[in-house]
C-alpha cells in the first residue's frame, strides 16, 4: 500500500519523518541495514529521487550512514537513537498540550485528565 | 551529456487546428516526470511526436541527440493509452516478438511478471479481458531497459487496486539511468511518484517545475495547484 | 532485421492464406475425382451418370465461384494486414519497432509475393493434376494455341517469357499499388479510408491512361496487317517496363511517406 502524505508540505520531509519513526521505534533496529532506495521508494510508492533526498537528510542528522558498496545502515549509536526518540516524543507532547490549550485546558488540568485516564480506555 | 528528450519550439497542427504551440521541454536522465493536463490539451500528441509516430509541423525533437528513427526507437519504450497488440497472437508469441526486435528486452523478467499475475502465455490476446491486455502491454514495456519510458495515461480508467499495482510495477522495473514521462489527468494518484511536472494547457506549456518546489512555494499539492490552474 | 520482419509478416498473412489454399487443394482433388467419374461413365448410359453429372456440374459452379472469390480474397488479405499493421490499431506497435520504414515496407511486399507465389504454384499443380491422364487432349490444344499465336506474329518462346515475367511482376505491383494508396490515404487523417480508396482509384486511372496513350501511339504506326506483331510484342515489352516503373515509384512513395511523413492520429 502506498504511504499517505499531506498536501502542503514537500514529500521528502514527510518521508524523512516516517523513516525516522521506523528507526526510533525499532522497526529498523540500530546497526541494521536499511532496504535500498529503490525498494523503499517502491514500498512507499514515491519517486526514488525524493526518497534519496529524504535519506540524505537523515544521513546528515547522523541517524543513518552509508557504506559505499553495501548500502545504508542505521547508526549503531543507541544513545543517539534514544535522544532523537525523546526529542520527537517531546515535540508530540508539546503539540498535544497546545491542542488541549485550544480546548481550554491549562497544563495542570491536562495532567489531571491524564492521571484519571491511567488505566487506559475510559469507562 | 545529451538530454534524453529535447523538444525545441515544437508546433503541431492537424489541418487548421493547432494542437501544440511552441513547446520547449528538456528531460534529463534519472527523472520521473508528469505531463499533466485535461483531456485534449495535447499530451498524447506530444508523446507521439517524441516517439516519431507523428511529425512536427515546426520545431525539432531529439532523443539523446538524434532525431526520431530506428535507433531512437530502440531507446524508447512507449505505452499507448489503448491496446495496440495483434489480437490473433498468443501472449508467448508477442513476448517472443519483443525479444526478437528489442535487444534491451528482458524476456525472463516478462515471464516472471506474467506469472505473478497468473496470465497464461499460451492464451490468445483476443481471449483476454481489456484490463488484462493492458497489463500485458505494461509488462512488455516495463521489461525493456529503455532510456525513455513514455506512458500515456497508464492509470486512466482503472480500479484503485490496479492503479497501485501499475505504479508499483513501474517503480520496481524501470531503468534507473533512464527517465519516465507519465501523462495523466489523475494527478492525486501519481503525485508522490513524480519528480517534476509539466502542465500543458491547450497545447502550451504553462508550468515546468519540480514537485517539491511547487509544494514549498505554493503550500499546496500539485493536484490542488492543478485544479486552480485548470478551473473552468 | 529483415528476416525477423518477414517471419512476422509471413505468419500474420499466412493465417488467411493457408486455409484458403488448403480449401482450394481439397476442392481440386474432389473436382478431379468427379471429373474422372463423369468421363469414365460418358458412354455407358447408366442412370448413375445423370446423377454424377449433376453433382459434378453443381460442384464445378461452386468451384468457379470459389476461384473468383480467391482472386478477390488474396487482395483483401494483403490489404487488410497492411492497413491494420501500418495505419490502424496495430500501427503503433509496428512503427515503434527499431527498424526503418524501408524495411517495414519491403517485408510486407516480400511476404505478399511469397504467398502469391505459393498460391500460383498450387494453381499450376492443380492444372497439371486436372490434365493428368488426358495429355493427348492437352497437347492437341496446345499446338492449336501456338499456331494462332504465330498467326498474329508472336513467337511461342517470347509469349512464355512475357507471360512469366508479367506474372512475376504483377505479384509485386498488385500489393504495392495498394500500399501506396493506403500510405497516401493515411495522410488525410480521419478520412484515411476514403483517402486510400480515392488514391487507389486515382493511381489506377493514371496507369490506364498511360496504357491507352501507348496503344494510341502504336496504333498510328500500324498501316499494314503484317504489323500486328508490332502491337502484340510492343504491348508485352511496354507492360513489362510500365510494371517496373510502377514498382519503383510505388515502393519509393510508400517508404517515403512512412519514414518522413508519418501521421498516426
Amino acid at each position: 500500500m502506498p504511504w499517505q502524505f499531506d498536501n502542503e508540505r514537500p514529500i521528502y520531509t514527510q518521508l524523512l519523518e516516517k523513516i525516522r519513526i521506523r528507526i526510533i521505534s525499532g522497526q529498523y533496529p540500530a546497526g541494521n541495514r536499511l532496504p535500498s532506495v529503490r525498494e523503499l521508494a517502491a514500498e512507499a510508492a514515491v519517486n526514488p529521487n525524493t526518497m534519496q533526498r529524504a535519506l540524505a537528510e537523515l544521513e546528515r542528522s547522523g541517524l543513518i550512514y552509508s557504506q559505499r558498496t553495501s548500502g545504508r545502515y542505521v547508526t549503531e549509536d543507541e544513545s543517539l537513537v534514544s535522544f532523537i526518540r525523546e526529542s520527537v516524543a517531546q515535540e508530540k507532547i508539546h503539540s498535544f498540550y497546545e491542542e488541549m490549550k485550544q480546548l481550554g485546558y491549562s497544563r495542570e488540568e491536562t495532567m489531571n485528565l491524564l492521571n484519571k485516564d491511567k488505566g487506559g480506555s475510559s469507562t | 551529456m545529451n538530454s534524453i528528450l529535447e523538444c525545441s519550439h515544437v508546433n503541431k497542427r492537424f489541418g487548421r487546428k493547432e494542437v501544440l504551440h511552441d513547446v520547449n521541454i528538456q528531460i534529463e536522465p534519472g527523472h520521473i516526470i508528469g505531463l499533466l493536463g485535461p483531456n485534449g490539451s495535447g499530451k498524447t500528441t506530444l508523446i507521439k511526436l517524441a516517439c516519431g509516430l507523428l511529425t512536427p509541423s515546426e520545431g525539432d525533437i531529439r532523443i539523446l541527440g538524434e532525431p526520431a528513427g530506428p535507433s531512437s526507437k530502440l531507446k524508447i519504450a512507449y505505452l499507448p493509452d489503448k491496446s495496440c497488440l495483434s489480437d490473433w497472437m498468443k501472449v508467448s508469441q508477442i513476448v517472443d516478438m519483443f525479444h526478437d526486435f528489442y535487444s534491451n528486452f528482458d524476456r525472463i523478467k516478462a515471464y516472471e511478471m506474467l506469472g505473478r499475475l497468473d496470465i497464461d502465455p499460451k492464451l490468445k490476446l483476443k481471449t483476454l479481458s481489456k484490463g488484462t491486455k493492458e497489463k500485458v502491454q505494461l509488462i512488455l514495456v516495463m521489461s525493456r531497459k529503455a532510456d525513455l519510458y513514455l506512458l500515456d495515461e497508464p492509470i486512466g480508467g482503472v480500479d484503485p487496486a490496479a492503479r497501485d499495482y501499475i505504479l508499483q510495477t513501474i517503480l520496481t522495473n524501470y531503468n534507473e539511468e533512464g527517465s519516465i514521462l507519465i501523462s495523466t489527468h489523475l494527478i492525486a494518484d501519481v503525485e508522490q511518484v513524480l519528480d517534476r511536472v509539466i502542465f500543458l494547457k491547450e497545447g502550451r506549456v504553462v508550468l515546468d517545475s519540480s514537485v517539491d518546489d511547487i509544494r514549498i512555494q505554493n503550500r499546496k499539492s500539485v493536484d490542488e495547484l492543478f485544479r486552480e490552474v485548470f478551473s473552468c | 532485421m529483415l528476416t525477423k520482419l518477414l517471419k512476422k509478416d509471413i505468419t500474420a498473412t499466412g493465417r488467411f492464406f493457408v486455409p484458403m489454399i488448403i480449401i482450394y487443394a481439397v476442392a481440386c482433388v474432389v473436382g478431379k475425382i468427379l471429373m474422372e467419374l463423369v468421363l469414365s461413365m460418358l458412354h455407358t448410359g447408366s442412370n448413375m451418370y445423370d446423377i454424377i453429372l449433376l453433382v459434378a456440374t453443381v460442384f464445378a459452379t461452386f468451384f468457379i465461384i470459389y476461384i473468383v472469390a480467391c482472386y478477390i480474397l488474396i487482395r483483401v488479405f494483403i490489404v487488410y494486414d497492411f492497413y491494420k499493421t501500418m495505419v490502424s490499431d496495430q500501427a503503433y506497435l509496428t512503427h515503434m519497432l527499431p527498424v526503418s520504414a524501408n524495411l517495414l515496407v519491403l517485408s510486407k511486399v516480400l511476404a505478399a509475393v511469397v504467398w502469391q507465389a505459393l498460391t500460383g504454384f498450387v494453381v499450376a499443380a492443380s492444372i497439371a493434376m486436372f490434365f493428368a491422364g488426358h495429355y493427348d487432349t492437352a497437347i492437341t490444344g496446345f499446338y492449336e494455341f501456338i499456331n494462332s499465336m504465330e498467326a498474329i506474329g508472336m513467337s511461342f518462346d517470347f509469349y512464355c517469357l512475357n507471360v512469366f515475367i508479367n506474372l512475376v511482376l504483377s505479384a509485386f505491383t498488385t500489393p504495392l499499388m495498394f500500399f501506396a494508396a493506403i500510405a497516401i490515404g493515411h495522410l488525410f487523417g480521419k478520412h484515411r479510408i476514403l483517402g486510400a480508396i480515392g488514391s487507389y482509384v486515382g493511381i489506377y486511372v493514371i496507369i490506364e491512361v498511360i496504357s491507352i496513350l501507348f496503344l494510341i501511339v502504336i496504333g498510328f504506326r500500324i498501316t499494314k496487317p503484317e504489323q500486328t506483331s508490332l502491337l502484340v510484342n510492343g504491348s508485352f515489352v511496354f507492360s513489362t517496363i510500365l510494371s517496373l516503373i510502377m514498382i519503383g515509384v510505388f515502393y519509393w512513395v510508400t517508404q517515403y511517406i512512412f519514414s518522413r511523413k508519418l501521421n498516426l492520429e
